[in-house]
């Protein structure tokens, strides 16, 4: 491939060994700058199938309220944790538009999650029957998300999140018609599952 | 090849295997990105003696800005290619690939 020789001192490379250095570079910093999606999906697919699945489980009687109460909250830390983890490490030193775009659609899951409280709990009180909230909580919740991720793949041109973002959709909408309490086990399998695989599909493909 | 051990066309400030490295990681980033200088010495596995004599040379030529930011109390130092940077290292690549035919 490379005909020609090496008669420089070794810091003037030829051009195959130059045009190899940058392109190995290169990949090297975008993937150190891009979260990994083993961080980013991966938690939330174990959290939403150990979570939800949980509750689905106490419904049926097969665990106990205050063990899965413990599931939940271990289900909602640590996959936030590991999210805010994996940005912060990936992005650290980096300043400019990339990182106040990163900034700008963290707070728009946060807004977006406030909002949502605030809604369903204001319903809640109303008087709405338990397997209707429910439903309501099912339904909203994933909307949230599934537009997120949809925004999410619009921003950084990502179609495996976009994909994410139809399926969370999906699977909200199956959720709600599935009807109480079957929507816990299909935020659990299909919410969870379809984190999971595209979490670890990302991750087998980057390593490829 | 004459003593200059360029080849005619390289670029000369680019066209050394450290600087084309760093010239590389910058030019990864988005426009209008910088990197700190710790951030960047860690995906070059540089020493920052080094690194700094290869961002002065380029800071000479116009091709890098670095810049200087007080944040909580400590000074950051930060490093970005500049517009004709970013233009002289694709021209730089591309010379490189018109080279190898």
């Amino acid at each position: 491939m490379d005909t020609s020789t090496h008669d420089g001192p070794a810091e003037h490379p030829t051009a195959a060994d130059a045009l190899a250095a940058i392109d190995a570079q290169q990949q090297r910093t975008t993937t150190a700058l891009r979260p990994s999606p083993l961080g980013m999906f991966l938690p939330w697919g174990l959290g939403y199938l150990v979570g939800f699945g949980g509750v689905w489980l106490a419904i049926r009687g097969v665990l106990p309220d205050a063990v899965v109460t413990v599931l939940l909250v271990v289900a909602a830390i640590v996959p936030l944790a590991s999210t805010g983890i994996t940005v912060a490490r990936s992005t650290h030193g980096l300043a400019g538009p990339t990182k106040r775009i990163g900034a700008l659609y963290g707070w728009a899951w946060l807004l977006g999650f406030a909002a949502l409280f605030a809604i369903n709990i204001r319903v809640g009180f109303l008087g709405v029957p338990g397997p209707t909230l429910s439903l309501i909580w099912s339904g909203s919740a994933l909307l949230v998300v599934g537009l997120l991720y949809l925004a999410g793949g619009a921003l950084w041109n990502h179609v495996p999140q976009y994909v994410l973002g139809v399926w969370t959709l999906a699977t909200g909408v199956l959720s709600v018609f599935v009807g109480y309490p079957a929507n816990f086990a299909v935020l659990a399998l299909a919410g969870g599952g379809g984190f999971i695989v595209l979490g670890l599909w990302l991750h087998a493909k980057s390593r490829r | 090849m004459s003593t200059d051990q360029t080849p005619v066309g390289l670029d000369p400030v680019i066209h050394a295997q450290a600087r084309l490295r760093v010239t590389a990681t910058l030019a990864a980033l988005s426009p209008d990105d910088r990197l700190t200088f710790p951030r960047l010495q860690q995906l070059l596995d540089m020493t920052a003696g080094n690194l700094s004599t290869h961002l002065r040379k380029l800071e000479d030529a116009g091709y890098v800005e670095v810049t200087k930011a007080h944040e909580r109390r400590t000074s950051v130092t930060y490093a970005a290619l500049t517009p004709a940077g970013r233009r002289a290292f694709e021209q730089y690549r591309e010379s490189l690939r018109g080279l190898l035919g």
